[in-house]
């Protein structure tokens, strides 16, 4: 099976020079020489503090914004809108609310995606 | 082993589930199952397989190609600072095994990934076991996104189970660590902020560069907003956490 348009081995250079800058980011700070016992780089240990609370924020938002953006679509009335943006609006409220009230991260999130995909489909 | 499953299963169900979406793709765009198994084992990031996908259907170049998945993966260089110590504890623990640890650790490091590792307790340095858990919870979810995208390689035409939703699976645990890390950070300001500006990134920017843009501005935003200094300190003086509860 090969595509119209790409044969496997060009297929595998490209894969190979993706997964390069990939691996790349990821490993961006190790491949450098820092110095750890000096005095700390206080840009780093900004990153190092901020980057988990602010990363976890974007995340969330980001996914359930771009779920609400793709169900918006042209010509759609505000009824069959709310409609749509239901589920991953109740989901998102559910999970956020009871993790807030129980703090028992399995349960959050089963919870979450059992509204989800049951308003999913009821609707 | 099993705390590992445990901690990751949100990943679990998740990876299964966009991982099959990414293995349907290839199928359908007549990619050969062992291409969609090196991609997921060499690359192994969701937005950037989803995107090179698209890549060879354009015939896109090898420069523009390695450009764009720079842009789409860019933000991993920040979860690399974060990780920097502990990946370099593992690496001095001892012996070419823990060195080779310490380079899958930096290979796995996903958006998912990063989220559970970051959210386990700290000790610094960690010791074996530590360790041991780290990569565990990175090879299982490794493990997660391989199966996944081969189920949806050979099976994803016929699974009569609609796959479409489980992946809300990892959104979940995105807003369940969120809200740990607002109990953890003990501020509002900063995610208010973060909050708005990525809403603002998804509508107004094309969607690969969204993520990176809400990142980077959210972070310098931080940087004028908050002073991280004393986060440390603060962490942990109410016990519990997504780390607490599930890895005992």
């Amino acid at each position: 099976m090969i595509s119209e348009s790409l044969n496997d081995s060009s297929a595998l250079i490209l894969i190979a020079a993706m997964a390069v800058v990939i691996f790349g980011c990821r490993a961006f700070v190790f491949l450098f020489p820092h110095k750890e016992a000096g005095k700390p780089n206080r840009f780093l240990s900004f990153i190092e503090k901020a980057a988990p609370p602010v990363a976890m924020c974007v995340l969330a938002v980001n996914y359930i914004a771009a779920r609400i953006k793709t169900s918006i679509l042209p010509a759609m009335s505000l009824e069959t809108l709310m409609v749509s943006l239901l589920p991953v609006i109740a989901a998102s409220v559910c999970t956020a609310l009871l993790h807030i009230w129980k703090r028992n991260p399995l349960m959050s999130i089963f919870a979450g995606l059992v509204v989800y995909m049951a308003l999913d489909r009821a609707l | 082993m099993i705390r590992a499953f445990r901690y990751s299963f949100p990943v679990f169900l998740g990876y299964i589930a966009i991982g099959a979406a990414f293995g349907l793709m290839m199928a359908e765009a007549g990619y050969s199952w062992y291409l969609t198994l090196i991609m997921s084992v060499v690359m192994y990031a969701g937005a950037g397989q989803y995107a090179a996908v698209g890549f060879f259907a354009a015939g896109l170049g090898l420069f523009e190609a390695m450009l764009l998945q720079f842009v789409i993966n860019a933000r991993h260089i920040a979860y690399g600072i974060t990780m920097l110590r502990r990946f370099n504890a593992v690496g001095e623990l001892g012996g070419f095994r823990w060195k080779l640890a310490k380079w899958y650790l930096v290979f796995s490091l996903t958006d998912e990934t990063f989220a559970l590792l970051s959210s386990l307790p700290q000790e610094q340095p960690p010791d074996k076991s530590a360790a041991r858990l780290m990569l565990t919870v990175s090879a299982l979810d490794h493990s997660y996104w391989i199966t996944g995208s081969l189920i949806g390689f050979f099976a994803g035409a016929f699974i009569p189970f609609d796959f479409a939703g489980v992946d809300f699976a990892l959104c979940a645990l995105f807003i369940v660590l969120f809200v740990e890390q607002i109990y953890r950070v003990r501020r509002v300001g900063i995610f208010v902020v973060s909050a708005i500006i990525t809403a603002l990134a998804v509508c107004f920017l094309p969607e690969r560069g969204a993520l990176l843009g809400a990142f980077a501005v959210s972070l310098a935003a931080a940087r004028f907003l908050e002073n991280f200094d004393n986060t440390r300190k603060e962490r942990g003086d109410k016990g519990g956490g997504y780390d607490q509860r599930i890895v005992k």
